[in-house]
């Protein structure tokens, strides 16, 4: 397996990813600050009320993440394993002496991995960055107390795997289908539709543990069809 | 089983949404020589080639390689096979030598020679090119460098010829006969090209409409039917379906 992971990356670079990644990372540091600072800058809206306690900014913040770490999930699905397997392409992998099913595992645990790591490290130097400043000049009225950033971070991790799980569900649709677009359509309608659910409660809580769940459990018979399809496909 | 035989099929049949495309076709194609496989556009070529590798599973019927099930043993026979279908897919942006190297690594292969078969197939001046810029005769080079570069038992090889100026026809059909002579190899290769097929093979399929009419050797159509081209026209319009109409 993880010969296969290197020969991949060997012949597709990461390199666009690793800057898709810094460019997310900004634009939520940016974006985290600019909820942190809403109440102060309108202080007269009361429904800007849920942006004046920790738990819920950061909460918002890793919903947000999720959503755009399960996009670019499937926009790496997209390039490693819907266009390589769509039309004459595939006949390449299936000449290869290797188990349909292994290499197309391969693919997925590498997209897997890169999603939920690179969110966590860029995640996690957000979080690091914004609660130095917050410590020192915070922008948030909330109290800043151990327990709440240790709950940030452990948010961060749930959501982590979430955006990862995400990108599995939608590389499922776009391989029945054998299009990237439908792939990130799907992406992008299902992480909108997780955010709504998950915003439903602002806090983090079970709610986040159900929706991991959820998604891991969905996951488990989409690996075995995946498995079905490409074991069955004639190219 | 017979030993010296390379691949057999038995009443192999492949249905398309509904249509027997491969109906009930038997080849047998002897070790160690050269099999040129004959038929006219959408006869069945490709897919037969196809069910071979296991690219196609059978609907009915049954395909051995090198004394291996297509179905069950595929990737046995994939490992012992080197292949050539239709157009060839290769890593656009990395250079040919590393398109072989990578694939020498897909293949598990430990004695493999890079050099060698970019040598065989005349690419190692410009093997450090991207492939993207590779002319239609240079790629078609590179996929039967790619297919020898593991040294498998068995070529199955799909129109090798395609997009080959005269010369590079010379050429690999020299390769071909000298790989089959010294190196122990057996030769499955697909062609329209008539004179390039009796000039190459050992024997020669015809397939008619997915089913192989017959085999026989270059040397028994010149005393059975004088040429071959008037063998192949009475043979692919069986019955005189195609006559023509202007
Ligand atoms: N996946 C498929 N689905 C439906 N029909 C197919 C499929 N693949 C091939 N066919 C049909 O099977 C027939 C044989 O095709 P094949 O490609 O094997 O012909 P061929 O002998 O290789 O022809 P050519 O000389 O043009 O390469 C054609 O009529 C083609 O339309
Ligand atoms: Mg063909």
């Amino acid at each position: 397996m993880k010969k296969l992971i290197s020969l991949e990356l060997k012949r597709n670079s990461l390199k666009p990813y690793y800057i898709a990644v810094g460019i997310i990372m900004i634009s939520m540091l940016g974006f985290l600050y600019l909820i942190a600072a809403m109440p102060k800058i309108d202080p007269s809206e009361a429904d800007l009320e849920i942006f004046s306690s920790y738990g819920s900014i950061i909460m918002i913040n890793n919903i947000i993440g999720s959503a755009i770490f399960s996009i670019l999930s499937a926009v790496m699905a997209s390039k490693f394993i819907i266009e390589e397997y769509s039309g004459k392409k595939a006949i390449l992998l299936f000449s290869y002496p290797i188990s349909r099913t292994k290499i197309l595992d391969a693919k997925i645990l590498m997209i897997f991995s890169y999603t939920v790591l690179s969110m966590l490290v860029s995640g996690g130097i957000i979080l690091l960055i914004f609660f130095t400043t917050e410590s020192l000049f915070p922008l948030c009225s909330g109290t800043l107390t151990f327990g709440v950033i240790l709950n940030s971070f452990i948010s961060l991790f749930f959501y982590a795997l979430i955006a990862g799980l995400l990108g599995v569900i939608s590389l499922w649709f776009g391989f029945v289908k054998k299009s990237v677009a439908v792939t990130i359509v799907s992406s992008c309608i299902i992480s909108s539709i997780i955010s709504q659910i998950s915003a439903m409660s602002l806090t983090f809580n079970y709610f986040t543990i159900i929706v991991l769940i959820i998604a891991f459990i969905a996951v488990i018979p989409i690996l075995g069809n995946l498995h079905k399809q490409v074991k069955k496909m004639e190219v | 089983m017979n030993n010296s035989l390379a691949v057999t099929t038995t009443q192999l049949t492949k249905v398309f949404s509904g249509k027997e495309i491969i109906r009930g076709c038997n080849i047998s194609v002897q070790k160690e020589t050269i099999y040129g496989f004959l038929g006219k556009n959408g006869a069945g070529k490709t897919t037969v080639f196809k069910l071979l590798l296991g690219l196609l599973s059978p609907t009915s019927g049954k395909a051995t390689v090198l004394g291996l099930d297509s179905v069950k043993d595929n990737i046995d026979i994939l490992r012992k096979t080197g292949s050539l279908i239709e157009t060839p897919i290769f890593y656009e942006h990395i250079s040919a030598r590393e398109n072989l190297k990578l694939h020498l690594n897909y293949m598990k292969a430990t004695n493999g020679n890079i050099e060698e078969a970019l040598k065989m197939v005349g690419l190692s001046d410009i093997s450090e090119q991207p492939v993207s810029t590779f002319s239609i005769g240079m790629r078609q080079r590179l996929a039967i460098a790619r297919a020898l570069v593991h040294k498998p038992e068995l070529l199955i090889l799909d129109e090798p010829m395609n997009g080959l100026d005269p010369m590079g026809i010379k050429e690999m059909r020299e390769l071909f006969s000298y790989l089959v002579k010294h190196e122990k190899y057996t030769i499955l290769l697909s062609s329209h090209i008539l004179s390039e097929i009796e000039k190459i093979s050992d024997s020669i399929g015809f397939i008619v409409d997915g089913k192989v009419v017959e085999e026989i050797t270059p040397e028994d159509i010149k005393i059975k039917h004088h040429t071959i081209e008037d063998y192949f026209m009475k043979i692919t319009n069986g019955g005189f379906k195609n006559e023509k109409t202007y």
